[in-house]
């Protein structure tokens, strides 16, 4: 996904000044990875950056959603 | 139609590094670019237009985190040294006058309360000493603040932005907080309150009282007010005079080394000092204009800056 992709996705939880910067520390920890992706030749520009999690990072994932729901029931007390 | 955000990435190449550039600055025009084509393709000029101004303040955002995170990986130990010592000799030339300055003060001054707390009273005293011991700190921190003379033209510009700012916040502090930490001062000596003079008055009713004495046909009281009232402006404009004084002699006398360039800068700063006091006997028995009297330490500076700038220019167009 783009960056503005993950943006519209979050409703609002994400904001456009930080999600790169987060997404660049997420790949320097090896939970994403990301490739340029050329621009359609009849709009040019830049060429934009697409975002996918890597197997560590699914694990990531997994692990922290398996601790937030064993938790959960504990905060709601 | 010129593509947006090409100026802003622009803007960004010349402070942040390649990997700064490549990871966070083009995905996000990369895709300010995408969104507004789309925007446009829709024909909605006007939510393309608040895409730009977003897509801004997202950019901003962005430039301040990385550029906050590039300065820290790229300060080096080297360059780490260089700014710790300017800044020490900085905080020590500045920090000295103040107490030198607090101390005279307090020595001159007749106690009519003997119960007057000595560490109130020198809290009162420093903002009215603050302006010249800034710009001493900072002529010192300017000639010798650094290993070697050579000053490249970025730290001179950050160097004169430095004594920019210093003289906007020393206006601050001597047109708001000098005239009510003086008369607190004045008050504490005397145990009890005092009518307000010249340097406790704030500007507008200065202004009043000056003309009111020339109504009254005391023009030498009128000039003693006026002297006070264009002090304030004079004395804040110090660390950007000076400032400019001190990096005209580092350029100009690149050799000097050592307890050389500590005597200059002692020179000057003393220099600065005694026109100070000229000029205050100078208001009292000439008629010249006050103002002039009052800026001419300034100006004094600036023409000092100036010659030794001509100087150092005949003599590397005469040499090359």
């Amino acid at each position: 996904m783009y960056g503005l992709e993950l943006v519209a996705a979050s409703r609002g939880r994400l904001k456009r000044g930080t999600v790169y910067v987060t997404l660049g520390r997420m790949e320097d920890k090896g939970y994403i990875t990301s490739r340029t992706e050329p621009a359609p030749a009849d709009e040019g520009g830049l060429p934009r950056r697409l975002y996918e999690p890597t197997a560590l990072g699914r694990r990531m994932e997994a692990a922290w959603a398996a601790a937030a729901a064993h938790l959960a029931p504990g905060f709601a007390r | 139609m010129t593509r947006p955000g090409l100026r802003l990435r622009a803007f960004a190449a010349r402070f942040c590094s390649a990997r700064t550039m490549d990871r966070l600055i083009d995905p996000l025009i990369a895709d300010l670019q995408a969104e507004y084509a789309e925007m446009r393709r829709r024909r909605a000029p006007w939510t393309a237009r608040g895409v730009r101004l977003v897509s801004l303040l997202a950019f901003i955002k962005v430039v301040a985190l990385a550029g906050v995170v590039d300065a820290w990986q790229s300060l080096d130990a080297t360059r780490a040294r260089a700014a710790l010592r300017t800044a020490t000799v900085f905080a020590v030339a500045t920090i000295v006058p103040t107490i030198y300055f607090v101390y005279v003060q307090q020595s001159a001054t007749n106690f009519v309360n003997p119960n007057a707390s000595r560490t109130l009273l020198a809290i009162y005293l420093i903002p009215s000493v603050l302006p010249l011991a800034v710009a001493i700190g900072l002529t010192f921190a300017i000639v010798c603040g650094r290993r070697t003379a050579r000053l490249a033209d970025m730290l001179t510009a950050v160097a004169l932005s430095g004594a920019a700012v210093s003289s906007i916040l020393m206006l601050a502090v001597t047109t708001w907080i000098v005239p009510d930490s003086n008369q607190a001062y004045r008050e504490l000596v005397h145990g009890g309150p005092v009518p307000r003079g010249g340097y406790e008055l704030h500007y507008g009713e200065l202004q009043h009282r000056i003309e009111l004495r020339r109504l009254e046909l005391r023009p030498d009281e009128a000039r003693r007010l006026e002297f006070a009232y264009y002090q304030r402006g004079a004395i804040a404009a110090a660390p950007v005079m000076l400032g400019m004084s001190a990096l005209a002699a580092v350029r100009r006398w690149r050799r000097t080394r050592g307890l050389r360039r500590v005597l200059t800068a002692t020179g000057m700063c003393l220099a600065y000092y005694l026109l100070l006091i000229a000029a205050e006997e100078t208001s009292i028995w000439t008629m010249w204009p006050v103002a002039l009297i009052v800026w001419s330490p300034n100006i004094a500076c600036a023409l000092m800056a100036g010659a030794l700038a001509t100087q150092r220019r005949l003599s590397v167009t005469g040499s090359g």
